[in-house]
């Protein structure tokens, strides 16, 4: 058996070529590439910001709404107070110590809704208010209204 | 263009793109010999080349001057075909079927063999080479670097390298010589 030795071949790798201008080609076909990657790698950073900044701004705003609605309820006395039902608002008036004087002091009467010439008129409220006579005797005594006042 | 002036104008952004391009053309067919001689398939050499420039181009920053341009090109190289061969390496499930078998076929059919059949019967028997020590064997024999260029690329001592290749000659010659 004969030794082969490797001094004793050409040397050579014996592939075939490339195809006929691939070197004259392939600088172009990479920087092309290069500079297609340097924009997607812009638009790739603005694409992750916004993926992950957008869903963390909604979630933000939502929270903000509901701190905000909840915030405004809390804060609306009226509302609250309209939900309380009226047989409770008279059992607190007749346990506290507010007396009347500081009821009828506290009310704004400018915003009252209390029609004034309609009573003169002879409608209004005080004629749905269903008092008898004694009754309101009794009232204006309790009171001390006396007939200067009426 | 000479290395250095490359560097430098390649640190410029003004002038990154025109020294860029004269790296691909300075260094496009060395490095695409060394892939294809140890991928065989030329569209697979295509494409593996041209994801090293890329790398090349996203690395530039990261270059540094303690080793020559050339060298890390190479070294880019040479982790782009290994990383592809064990991947495919990975594909094949079946003992029999390997992807030196795959790539000795691949010669067989001629489709890149344009040469002595010595040359066919040398390529074969490299592909019974562990991948690595056929790099070795690649850059020395055929493009006739220096010890210290190949430790520099491979990172290897310069003894692992002359053990490497000189026990990759021994291997061949006796394949060819049973041949």
């Amino acid at each position: 058996m004969k030794k082969f030795k490797l001094e004793d071949i050409e040397k050579k790798h014996g592939l075939k070529a490339p195809p006929e201008r691939y070197f004259d080609e392939l600088p172009g076909i990479i920087q092309a590439q290069t500079a297609h990657k340097a924009t997607s790698k812009r638009n790739f950073a603005w694409s992750g910001a916004l993926r992950y900044a957008l869903p963390a701004v909604v979630v933000l705003l939502v929270v903000v709404f509901i701190i905000r609605g909840l915030n405004q309820q809390d804060l609306d006395p009226e509302s609250m107070i309209a939900d309380v039902a009226i047989e409770e608002v008279m059992a607190y008036l007749e346990e506290t110590d507010i007396s009347t004087e500081e009821l009828i002091a506290s009310v704004d009467w400018d915003e009252a809704s209390l029609d004034f010439e309609k009573d003169l008129e002879g409608a209004g409220i005080l004629d749905e208010i269903e008092l008898q006579e004694e009754d309101m005797l009794e009232l204006f005594q309790e009171y001390n209204i006396t007939e200067e006042y009426l | 263009m000479e290395d250095q002036e490359l560097i430098a104008k390649l640190r410029v952004e003004e002038s990154r793109n025109f020294a860029f391009n004269q790296l691909v053309r300075k260094y496009q067919e060395r490095i695409y010999w060394h892939i294809r001689k140890m991928v065989i398939d030329h569209d697979d050499s295509d494409d593996l080349v041209q994801d090293v420039f890329i790398k090349v181009w996203n690395n530039l920053s990261k270059f540094r001057e303690d080793s020559k341009l050339y060298t890390w090109i190479y070294r880019i190289a040479t982790n782009e075909c290994l990383n592809f061969l064990n991947k495919k390496k990975k594909r094949f499930f079946i003992p029999l079927m390997d992807i030196e078998a795959e790539m000795v076929s691949k010669l067989d059919r001629n489709a890149h063999i344009d040469g002595d059949e010595i040359h066919l019967r040398l390529q074969k028997a490299l592909m019974k080479l562990p991948h690595k020590q056929r790099l070795v064997f690649n850059m020395k024999y055929f493009d006739e670097m220096k010890y210290e260029d190949i430790s520099e690329i491979t990172g290897t001592s310069i003894g692992g390298l002359k053990a490497s290749y000189h026990h990759a000659v021994k291997k061949i010659e006796e394949i060819l010589s049973q041949d």
